[in-house]
């Protein structure tokens, strides 16, 4: 491009611009990012934006540590301008980012100094023009007309996936909660809490039973914190079918409402290094975490260690946080944070690799990448169906394209005699390898519903399986498994609390063999994007929700590429996923507490008591039919949001919820959401016995008097 | 003695079993308000452990058994009518051992418990539109039977969620959603998966 240096054009308008909409530099850099252009902190120059339709307006400035130099205008500065001026074609559902790509008549009108006012207008097609001045208005640039092109994220390289792991990070002081005032135990105290002075003091009442604490109830006893201990070394499914029972008392009775339950486990999670969690009590953190998001503020998790252990769930009674780990005295939280890469052996392709899911979507796609990118010539596909999956014939030959003998055999994972006669069936030259898990079911209902048999199936298909790949592989020291689990385990899923606990039992089973020294990790997967996959059955309103907490869908290319670093890197339990940054970014959204160190930095959720005290405000003193129409539209903008719609404007005010496309996980979102809009808390069962928004609006206002 | 329904190949239809009907509603006799007078049960799904079962029942109240003529059907006859199928159901499920876990009793067992051990936990009713005739008909179907082992907490029991519905040739109309808890089950829990 050529610059020419004239006078320019007469300057001065109003600024900022009437009539426009401010845009969050945040919210800016959020999408961009989303599209793979990372800025890092000296880059992201936008301070203000505006916007009006197709027009934007910001200022720009250099960052402090930027030294002008003898540029007229600073590139870093134009440069600044032009991401506010590709915000208004971010607007469609592609992921591309938009650059600049050819410029026509660049003027430099005067000294830039630091920082400039941008206007940015719209002109035919994909052109744009930017006229820059200073503080005061003076022109400093001018550009006729600039042409941006769509490049897509892999184009630039850009991977968009993370490798992350939990690390347990001391918590802040300043989020204590006052110290509850009535406490009591409910079952047996595996766990030695009673027994002290201070615990005898401390505690109202203990319950060994729930006939026990329904009579404290009727009587109005209230407990305000009640401790339940989990026995990490109960089997897993009668710890986790315990706890799960334990939860839906808590969610059934009313009179529980403002009351906490807090698990208390030791051994639950791996905080420092070589810890080694219980699989039973890690699976039940699984789940915690899972009924946590359906109903956040009821229940809570701690994790002790031998130490003094009244002490420590006193210590951790007074913070507000939900899942913490107390040692020796001190109290942690977690946070997901970037996983540091190691040398580390790859593939040995002589050897065999044995998949298990191996015919299904993501066994597939392993499948494939081992044998083009790694060159492994050695595969037994596992499936429980065999030859007959669909599509396995077709993977045998696609894969022999690569030089690659693909056996699949017909074999349920749990079994671990069928498992041994399938690996001594290997070819002695091409002894196994390493052992990649894969396979698992969903069985999804939210923790309210879940019942024992929920609970088993999804167990059965991972659970089962990888402890009979452990015992499978304990005697080859140098055969690696590699387990497949999910961020549901790590973060909690709503509506997935089984699928939550059972990955989270696998990533607790991947320490264990750590610990062991035994080769192996277990790779706590986000989202995958393909279509076939396990999430091919969500809704749109669960991807919406997906992306409201934080979480956004790998691509393939991304998935495959953080395998090969996940195989890389030191942890025993990595979390590989892509986020969706414009969350990360927002305020407002309710991201799970593990993200937060990976989001913008945000102010304690005081504003939600805010709106809801304004909300109120503005409905008292007006007439019946103005307070139940103000309802009514809160109820249809947050069953939109709810859906994933676009505003409350297409939520038709008479059609039922069910007709709709609303399940018993949006019902109960949409319940927490008008909650936390008004302040009052409101039945789970209101969407049921008020099946329509208008309905439901109705009752609501009769609720809010 | 069952048959297939033509309509819907995978749903196997179970007719009216009028002696087991006898038997079941015995302890309403005396109080003359035995409503259900046949039912039809459905079982979807081809094992014990997936079939989903739906009776489909008349009614008849000819007169209410504790309250003068109200004119419509209210909640206190919605609640009694659903309890004749809900026993009537287990009692069949039991009998030709349609579902798990009640397909492992054996009718002794049911009738040891019918009334002493089956209790509904959560009750939901709403009415939609007022019923007026003195004949109905009702549905009712088992969303799922939880098999809860005993812990330190509680002792065993079962948890059958169930939906209904009833409504009359006046286009009246009411539906709702119950659970019921059957305590001291017989047959000793699966044993466990996980470990």
């Amino acid at each position: 491009m050529s610059i020419t240096q004239d006078s320019g054009p007469a300057a001065g308008s109003a600024w900022p611009p009437p009539d426009a909409e401010p845009v969050d530099p945040e919210a800016l850099y959020g999408r961009l990012a989303d599209r793979g252009l990372r800025y890092g902190p000296a880059f992201r120059g936008v301070r203000r934006a505006w916007r009006d339709g197709a027009r934007m307006s910001a200022e720009v400035a250099l960052d402090a540590g930027v030294p002008t130099g003898d540029f007229l205008l600073h590139p870093a500065l134009l440069d600044s301008a032009l991401h506010a001026a590709v915000v208004p074609f971010l607007d469609g559902d592609d992921e591309s980012a938009q650059l600049p790509f050819a410029w026509r008549g660049v003027r430099v009108h005067g000294p830039a100094g630091r920082a400039v006012r941008v206007r940015i207008t719209p002109g035919d097609d994909r052109t744009i023009g930017l006229e820059l001045t200073d503080g005061e208005g003076r022109p400093v640039a001018t550009v006729d007309s600039l042409v941006v092109r769509s490049v897509s994220p892999e184009q630039l390289g850009a991977r968009g996936g993370r490798l992350l792991r939990t690390v347990w990070r001391p918590v802040p002081p300043a989020t204590g909660r006052p110290a509850p005032q009535g406490w009591a135990l409910l079952g047996a105290d595996h766990l030695g809490l009673t027994g002290s002075p201070a615990a005898d003091r401390a505690l109202a009442a203990v319950h060994p039973t729930l006939r026990s604490l329904v009579v404290a109830l009727r009587e109005r006893r209230v407990p305000e914190t009640v401790l339940v201990c989990v026995d990490g070394s109960a089997p897993l499914a009668n710890a986790l079918q315990r706890a799960l029972s334990l939860l839906q008392e808590w969610l059934f009775d009313e009179r529980l409402a403002d009351g906490r339950l807090v698990f208390v486990t030791r051994g639950g999670v791996a905080v420092r290094p070589g810890e080694v969690p219980e699989p039973a009590a890690a699976a039940v953190w699984g789940l915690v975490r899972s009924a946590q998001l359906e109903h956040p503020g009821r229940f809570a998790l701690v994790d002790l260690d031998a130490d003094a252990p009244w002490r420590a769930v006193e210590a951790a009674a007074g913070s507000d946080a939900a899942q913490l780990a107390v040692r020796q005295g001190a109290l942690l939280h977690p946070r997901l944070a970037a996983a540091a890469k190691a040398a580390r052996p790859g593939w040995d392709p002589r050897r065999s690799v044995l998949i298990t899911g191996g015919t299904g979507s993501l066994g597939r796609l392993v499948a494939r990448h081992l044998a083009e990118r790694h060159g492994v010539r050695h595969l037994v596909l596992l499936s429980r169906r065999g030859p007959d999956a669909p599509g396995a014939r077709e993977l045998v030959d696609e894969l022999a394209g690569f030089g690659t003998e693909a056996k699949v055999v017909a074999c349920d994972a749990g079994d671990l005699a069928a498992l041994r006669a399938v690996v001594a069936a290997l070819p002695p030259e091409h002894p196994l390898g390493a052992v990649v898990h894969s396979a698992g079911v969903t069985s999804d209902a939210t923790v309210g519903s879940l019942t024992p048999r929920l609970l088993d199936t999804v167990l059965a298909a991972k659970v089962d399986s990888a402890l009979a790949l452990h015992r499978l592989t304990e005697d080859l020291p140098d055969c690696a498994l590699v387990l497949f689990s999910s961020v549901a385990g790590v973060l909690g899923s709503a509506g997935q609390g089984n699928y939550a606990a059972a990955n989270a039992a696998l990533d607790a089973l991947a320490h264990r063999r750590r610990a062991a020294g035994l080769p192996g990790v277990s790779l706590a997967w986000g989202l995958w994007a393909d279509e076939d996959g396990m999430a091919s059955g969500l809704a749109a309103a669960d991807l919406a929700r997906m992306a409201r907490s934080g979480l956004a869908a790998l691509s393939v290319e991304q998935g495959l590429a953080l395998l090969d670093d996940a195989l890389t890197a030191e942890d025993p339990v990595l979390v590989p996923l892509r986020l969706h940054e414009d969350a990360l970014r927002s305020p407002d959204a309710p991201l799970p507490e593990l993200l937060l160190d990976l989001a913008a930095p945000r102010t304690r959720a005081t504003a939600p008591v805010a709106d809801a005290d304004a909300f109120r405000a503005r409905l008292a003193g007006r007439p019946e039919d103005e307070r139940a129409q103000e309802v009514l539209e809160l109820v249809r903008a947050q069953v939109a949001v709810v859906l994933g719609f676009t505003g409350g404007e297409e939520v038709e005010p008479h059609r039922e919820f069910s007709a709709i496309g609303f399940d018993s996980l949006t019902n109960l979102e949409l319940i927490r959401r008008l909650t936390a809009a008004t302040g009052v808390r409101l039945p789970n069962t209101l969407a049921f016995d008020h099946p329509t928004p208008v309905e439901l609006a109705n009752s609501m206002t009769k609720l809010l008097g | 003695m069952h048959t297939t329904s033509p309509t819907e190949p995978d749903v196997v239809q179970y007719p009216d079993d009028p002696e087991l009907l006898h038997r079941v509603l015995t302890p309403y006799r005396a109080k003359n308000c035995e409503y259900l007078k046949s039912a039809v049960i459905l079982r979807e799904g081809r094992t014990p452990e997936t079939a989903k079962l739906t009776a489909r029942c008349t009614f008849e109240i000819p007169e209410s058994c504790y309250i003068d003529d109200t004119g419509h059907f209210n909640s206190v006859e919605f609640n009694i009518c659903y309890n004749q199928m809900a026993y009537y159901l287990t009692a069949k499920a039991v009998k030709d051992k349609l579902v798990e876990p009640l397909s492992r009793w054996d009718m002794a067992d049911f009738w040891d418990r019918q009334l002493g051990n089956i209790l509904i936990t959560d009750f939901r009713s709403a009415f939609r539109t007022e019923m007026r005739g003195r004949h109905f008909r009702g549905e009712m179907e088992i969303i799922d039977i939880a098999e809860w082992e005993g812990t330190d907490l509680r002792e065993p029991l079962l948890v059958m969620r169930t939906k209904c519905r009833y409504w009359d040739e006046f286009d009246g109309d009411s539906f709702g959603e119950v659970t019921v808890a059957i305590t001291n089950p017989p047959a000793p829990a699966a044993p466990a998966a996980g470990q």
